[in-house]
C-alpha cells in the first residue's frame, strides 16, 4: 500500500437493518447518503458527504437462530475505530454523554497516549471506537510505544475530574 | 449537539496466526509496522503522522471459533483507498506473488475493486478512484464489468 492508503470503510452484516441505522444515527451521528439497490445503506459523517465510512446490509435470515459473536471467541474483526473530528477533548465527553443518554453499552474507555479513546456495543455486538486523537506533540511523542500504561477515562468523560 | 466523525481509523483483527497475518498486511498490502507487543499485538500503518494504525492484529483466544466469514452477523468487508489504478495493479502483482486470491475484481467507472481475504479468510476491498473528485455513491456498487483488462500480468 502507498502513503495514500486511507481506510475507508467497513461493511457490517447486521441481524436487524432498521435497528443497526438508528444505531449509528443516534451513536455517532452518521446520515444514511443513500442505499443501493441490494437494500445496503450508506453512512457518511454529513448530509453532503460523497464518502461513506460504514456501509450496513441486511444479513440473510438462515432460518436458525445465531448468538452474537464474542470478539473474544471468535477469530475474526474484534474491533473497527472511527476518529472523531475534533482536536477537542469536550467533544469526546459529548460523545460519551449521547452514548449513554441512547443506552448504549459502553466496553471501556482508556487514554492510549496517541488517542483517547471510548468502545461501545453496537445492537449486534459488534465492538467499535470512536477516539479523539492526543495532541500532536503527545502524539508524536508515543506513537513508538503505543499503548503502553493505560489507563481508564470514565471519570475525565463524565466530567468528573480534569 | 454536533459532533461529527472525520474518518474511519482502523481494524482491529483477532488472527489464528499473528506472525502469518502481520507477514499479509505487511508484504502483500505493503502497512509498515509501526511497532509490536511481546509478538502480541502488531501495529500496521501507512500513515505514521496521524493514523497510528490502520490495522492491529492480535492472537485469537485459545480455543477461538472460526466463524463464517460470508454469513456471520458482523464484519462482511472492510474497505481501504490505495490510491491510483497503477496502485492498485502492484497490490495485484504482489497478491499474485503471495498466494493471495483475488476474489473478484469490480470496475464500477470512478472506482475500481479488488477483493482478497486475508489469512483467516475475512474479505478486504482494496480500490482506487480516477482522482477526479469525490465519486458518485453509484460507483460504490454498480459493477460495470471486471479489471481483467487493467490487471493482465505484464509478463504474460
Amino acid at each position: 500500500m502507498t502513503a495514500a492508503a486511507v481506510t475507508s470503510h467497513i461493511t457490517l452484516r447486521a441481524s436487524d437493518l432498521a435497528r443497526s441505522r438508528a444505531f449509528y444515527e443516534k451513536a455517532l451521528n452518521l446520515h444514511v447518503i443513500g442505499e443501493d439497490p441490494a437494500g445496503r445503506l450508506y453512512l457518511a459523517p454529513g448530509p453532503g458527504d460523497a464518502a461513506p465510512v460504514l456501509v450496513l446490509e441486511q444479513a440473510p435470515d438462515l432460518g436458525a437462530e445465531r448468538p452474537a459473536l464474542d470478539p473474544d471467541s471468535y477469530i475474526g474483526m474484534e474491533h473497527w475505530a472511527f476518529e472523531l473530528d475534533s482536536e477537542d477533548f469536550a467533544d469526546l465527553q459529548v460523545v460519551y454523554r449521547r452514548l449513554k443518554e441512547i443506552g448504549a453499552e459502553i466496553h471501556h474507555t482508556v487514554d492510549h497516549r496517541v488517542t483517547l479513546s471510548i468502545y461501545f456495543l453496537d445492537p449486534d455486538r459488534n465492538l467499535m471506537e470512536i477516539y479523539l486523537n492526543a495532541p500532536r506533540e503527545r502524539y508524536a511523542a508515543h506513537m513508538d510505544h503505543p499503548y503502553g500504561s493505560l489507563s481508564a477515562l470514565d471519570d475525565r468523560l463524565a466530567g468528573k475530574a480534569g | 449537539m454536533a459532533f461529527k466523525v472525520r474518518r474511519s481509523g482502523h481494524i482491529v483483527i483477532r488472527v489464528a496466526d499473528v506472525e502469518r497475518s502481520a507477514r499479509f498486511f505487511q508484504d502483500v498490502l505493503g502497512l509498515k509496522l509501526i511497532g509490536s507487543q511481546a509478538r502480541e499485538m502488531y501495529f500496521l500503518t501507512a500513515d505514521f503522522d496521524r493514523n497510528h494504525h490502520q490495522v492491529l492484529v492480535r492472537p485469537a483466544k485459545p480455543g477461538a471459533l472460526r466463524s463464517d466469514t460470508d454469513h456471520r452477523i458482523g464484519l462482511a468487508s472492510a474497505s481501504f483507498d490505495i490510491g491510483t489504478l497503477g496502485d492498485l495493479k502492484a497490490l495485484h502483482g504482489r497478491l499474485l506473488k503471495n498466494g493471495a486470491p483475488v476474489v473478484r475484481t469490480e470496475d464500477r467507472g470512478t472506482i475500481k475493486a479488488l477483493f482478497t481475504r486475508d489469512p483467516d479468510g475475512n474479505l478486504f476491498e482494496f480500490y482506487c478512484t480516477d482522482g477526479a473528485g469525490p465519486p458518485p455513491l453509484a460507483d460504490r456498487y454498480e459493477v460495470l464489468g471486471t479489471l481483467d483488462h487493467l490487471l493482465a500480468p505484464q509478463d504474460a
